[in-house]
């Protein structure tokens, strides 16, 4: 049940210190950087682990309050104990709220910690990456870009939208081969909570997500080693090239819809990416 | 001898280290790195790439878990990026454009209705 905190006492300073202010914020070395992704997503299991089994002693005590009420019935000896389990149910309920805190978002250990794995097999051991990788959830308040009136839509009497934007993932790097790479992805979600009378006078509510991800890649390689080729234009995707007398830079930007909360399918985001790289061919073998 | 295996994602270089084993799929020597690892015979990870017919869309039960995404896992990916090429498509961009589709959509009992 206190696992969650036993794994949090356990953390080091710099650990604690991500924790505390939900960012992973600078330049690592890859390995550096993957223990400390791994080390909040540990601690955001050890959170649903005690959340886990909060709820289960929560419940245990709401089943078991109303069969001692009735013993309580027979004997007011007894009445002490439901209203004890009564008290002890809504402090497990306030301690289980208490551990959103360790909650992490889906896309950090779906999406950004399987980029860097597949990333650093293109950077030296050593070379730093800079990452600024946001670990509050997506619909926290300081995400949240407005609400709109009520309106109605169909046989939806009132739906109220809410509008969140969600810059949670950018960074840098320079790869083995002298290219350097810039990437960011921006989630802008759509919280849509749509009410509708059913038969009887019932009401039924139903919330939907809208999540439109935007991933820009900008990939600079280096023209004594590249040139790079004309990118054929997709639906949803732009390619812009630009050239200097030292550098050939390409530009993604994508935009990626769907009706879920679910987080970016890392692929997708190494697509992008991919997408930058096919388009340069190697005019002189990295030595 | 130097490793016979590439290195790299996008962008694939040789190897540098020092080859201290044979893949028993290839007959490439390689090195520890480009070794995968927990297998009985020694092979590379292209190897073992192309053997597992996995996805490299991984699914797993816990949101949380991130043991499945490892060197394996980026081999195979890699495998498949150099071997098919871009796997996006204008489907992608275009889950869901027109705003009136949207009441089909609720209408398809998909989870989410609750008494209120």
């Amino acid at each position: 049940m206190f696992e969650a905190y036993r794994t949090r006492a356990r953390l080091t300073s710099a650990e604690r210190q991500v924790y505390d202010e939900k960012i992973i914020d600078g330049s690592f070395a890859p390995a550096d950087l993957l223990a400390h992704i791994s080390t909040q997503v540990e601690l955001a299991r050890a959170g649903q682990l005690s959340a886990r089994a909060l709820k289960q002693a929560t419940i245990m005590c709401c089943v078991f309050a109303p069969l001692l009420a009735v013993l309580g019935l027979l004997d007011p000896r007894w009445l002490a104990l439901p209203a004890a389990l009564i008290v002890l149910a809504v402090l497990l309920g306030l301690a289980r709220r208490q551990l959103k805190r360790f909650e992490l978002p889906g896309q950090v250990p779906a999406t950004a910690f399987p980029f860097i794995i597949a990333l650093k097999h293109d950077l030296a051991p050593t070379e730093p990456v800079r990452v600024r990788l946001e670990l509050s959830q997506p619909t926290a308040a300081a995400k949240r870009l407005g609400v709109s009136e009520p309106y109605k839509l169909k046989a939806y009497y009132k739906v109220v939208d809410t509008t969140y934007e969600d810059p949670w993932f950018e960074g840098e790097a320079r790869l083995t081969d002298g290219c350097h790479l810039r990437w960011s992805v921006t989630d802008e979600l759509r919280m849509s909570v749509r009410k509708k009378r059913k038969s009887r006078g019932r009401t039924k509510q139903k919330t939907c997500w809208y999540k439109t991800s935007q991933i820009e890649v900008h990939v600079s390689f280096p023209a004594k080693r590249y040139s790079v080729e004309a990118v054929p234009e997709l639906s949803g995707q732009k390619v812009s090239v630009r050239q200097n007398d030292k550098r050939w830079t390409v530009a993604v930007k994508r935009t990626l819809k769907r009706k879920s909360f679910e987080p970016l399918k890392p692929r997708q985001l190494l697509d992008a990416v991919g997408v930058a790289f096919r388009a340069a061919k190697p005019t002189r073998r990295v030595a | 001898m130097t490793c016979q295996c590439q290195a790299g994602f996008f962008v694939l270089r040789t190897c540098d280290n020092l080859a201290v084993l044979q893949c028993a799929g290839c007959g490439r020597a390689m090195c520890h790195q480009h070794a995968a690892a927990a297998l009985p015979v020694p092979r590379c990870y292209d190897c073992r790439a192309r053997r597992e017919q996995e996805s490299s869309d991984v699914l797993v039960d816990d949101d949380l878990d991130t043991s499945a995404y490892d060197d394996n896992w980026a081999y195979r990916l890699r495998d498949r990026y150099h071997a098919e090429g871009s796997r996006y498509d204008a489907r992608d961009a275009g889950a869901f454009v027109a705003a009136d589709r949207e009441i089909e959509d609720f209408d398809e009992g998909q989870g989410g209705f609750g008494d209120s």
